[in-house]
């Protein structure tokens, strides 16, 4: 059974008139990449500052490790690394001095070794000792990490760590997560508007809105049940489509295109829709399927789907 | 904490704007040191041609302390533009550039941090006062050697022997950087209101200017207010130059001078403890 590693529980926060987080309430186990998801202003980011102390919450307590995080914070914050909107630099420093300050402001006294092991984690070997303002977009992300990591903390949250990176870099990066979780038993909190990444990635997650949690719970269980889109591509369009409007798949035809056939179905159907392309003999290049996270995302956070 | 300062004390050092300060100082010193070494006996004639028919002045009058005596009424002005140029920049910098929430989710209290800042602020400016020293008056007694300081004030002439000036230029050093302290401390309670780094070092030399050109105003409504401004007391270092020492006027002084330091600091960290780092 995992313990928890974060909870929160009737977190709010109200600036003036208006409440930016409302009654929230949030476990989140040790060990597992959380995912954080919600439109712009539903809150993500004020309660990953309040996990932070960067905000005071009006109500409500957060509980990190099993402490509370207003009583023993200093202890806590020892133990959590983060990247909070994007990450931020001296960029008059070099990335290395620039690392060497992040670790001595955790009370460390790391050797250069340590520092440079780290920047080869992240993919900057080599230019560690290069102002950070001659980095690019992408560097600074990775550097953005090494930062959350130099204390080897126990909890790492990164606020959409992906933004600005690259193909390759958001592959790297999605590997190191999952490194930091099954090599590290790390507890990584994950803040996208990536939906797909978080299906890659994530464990559980929380969908916000308006300061609330809408949805909560583990991300296969949540998503199990959700319409994927499923791409057929026949050796003859034509026949399969005709094939399947005469069969029980029929009402689950989408679009018939030129040479592809899209279909809405269940993921436990994709077995049995096989079967009967099989049974058929008609000849199938590819069945493939995408996920319609955007449209259950917007239907929860009631955005317009355009 | 020392863990604290020193990291703090490194941003400084590495940051190039901490250097216009000291290039400043040493340009200024050079250029009015060179100027005196090539046209001082002329300028101080000038100076003094009005009392020559009531005194006889004999001996090296333009020595290295009067030198200094004239760089330091000419630079205290430009130094609170100095000084604030960092230590404006303390906090508000770190919200403009985002490090702030780096910083301010590490182990460390709000209080812990802005000490640290603070202290550091306050070593860049004796450090600046002390580099004003070693050149005004160190390098300024190496050029034009030693001697008497004769001091022309708007109603008296003073008359410091050799042997008695070395005390008051040190002491003047000290309330200098206790005067500038105060302007530290203004600049870094400024620079807990805003997120960006040019609003507190416009503001607090926006301040100083006014306050100084209030308190330069020889008008019968400004006299009630002077004494209530922090600029008024800045310029105190100027009494220890006197004979007798106005004791009574330097300690209000210094007294006034502590509690804006105080008052200040006390505004700072109110703030800085209940801030939310919203950017």
């Amino acid at each position: 059974m995992s313990s928890s590693a974060i909870s929160i529980r009737h977190l709010s926060k109200k600036f003036g008139a208006f409440s930016a987080v409302n009654d929230l309430n949030l476990e989140i186990n040790a060990g597992e990449v959380f995912g954080f998801l919600g439109p712009n202003g539903a809150g993500k980011s004020t309660t990953l500052r309040m996990l932070l102390t960067l905000i005071k919450p009006t109500a409500g307590e957060i509980f990190v490790l099993g402490k509370n995080l207003q009583e023993h914070r200093s202890e806590i914050l020892t133990q959590v690394g983060s990247i909070i909107e994007k990450p931020d630099f001296h960029l008059y420093l070099t990335g290395f001095n620039n690392l060497k300050i992040q670790a001595r402001l955790c009370g460390l006294q790391p050797a250069d070794k340590q520092l440079y092991e780290l920047f080869e984690t992240v993919g900057l070997k080599g230019r560690e000792h290069d102002k950070v303002k001659t980095y690019s977009h992408g560097m600074k992300q990775r550097l953005g990490l090494a930062q959350a990591l130099v204390h080897n903390p126990q909890i790492v949250i990164l606020d959409e760590p992906t933004t600005g990176l690259d193909p390759q870099g958001i592959i790297d990066l999605r590997l190191l997560i999952l490194r930091l979780k099954n090599e590290m038993k790390k507890t990584v909190v994950l803040s996208s508007h990536i939906l797909s990444e978080m299906e890659l990635i994530a464990d559980s997650m929380t969908i916000i809105a308006g300061g609330k949690a809408v949805v909560q719970g583990k991300v296969k269980e949540l998503l199990s049940n959700e319409d994927l889109i499923i791409v057929i591509e026949p050796q003859n369009n034509i026949l399969c489509a005709q094939e399947l409007q005469q069969s029980q798949w029929q009402q689950r035809i989408d679009v018939v295109g030129e040479s592809t056939i899209a279909m809405k179905l269940s993921k436990h159907e994709i077995p049995e829709l096989i079967k009967f392309l099989a049974d058929k003999n008609l000849g199938t290049y590819s069945v493939s399927y995408k996920r319609t996270l955007e449209d259950y995302f917007l239907k929860l956070t009631n955005q317009p789907h355009v | 904490m020392f863990n604290l300062i020193g990291i703090e004390l490194f941003k400084i050092i590495t940051k190039p704007r901490s250097y216009l300060g000291f290039l400043a100082i040493t340009l200024i010193i050079l250029l009015i040191q060179f100027a005196f070494y090539i046209d001082g006996k002329q300028y101080l004639d000038f100076v003094f041609q009005s009392l020559q028919n009531s005194f006889q002045i004999e001996g090296n009058v333009m020595n290295g302390s009067l030198i200094c005596f004239i760089i330091l009424q000419m630079l205290i002005v430009q130094m609170p533009l100095l000084i604030a140029l960092v230590t404006g920049d303390l906090v508000s910098g770190e919200a403009a550039s985002g490090t702030i929430r780096m910083l301010l989710s590490k182990p460390y209290s709000r209080s812990q941090i802005l000490w640290a800042k603070y202290i550091a602020g306050s070593i860049y400016t004796f450090a600046l006062i002390a580099w004003l020293g070693i050149l005004a008056l160190g390098l300024g007694l190496l050029i034009f050697g030693n001697g008497d300081l004769v001091v022309l004030k708007s109603d008296e002439l003073v008359i410091l022997r050799a042997d008695d000036v070395l005390w008051r230029f040190l002491t003047a050093f000290f309330v200098a950087f206790l005067s500038l302290s105060m302007v530290t401390t203004f600049s870094l309670m400024l620079s807990c209101f805003t997120d960006n780094s040019i609003t507190p070092i416009v503001a607090s030399m926006s301040v100083i200017i006014i306050f100084t050109i209030i308190g330069t105003l020889d008008v019968p409504l400004f006299d009630k207010i002077k004494p209530a401004l922090f600029t008024t007391h800045m310029i105190i270092w100027r009494n220890l130059f006197d004979n007798p020492l106005p004791m009574e006027q330097i300690i209000q002084s210094l007294s006034v001078i502590v509690l804006h330091i105080a008052v200040f600091l006390s505004i700072a960290f109110w703030h800085f403890n209940r801030k939310d780092i919203q950017n």
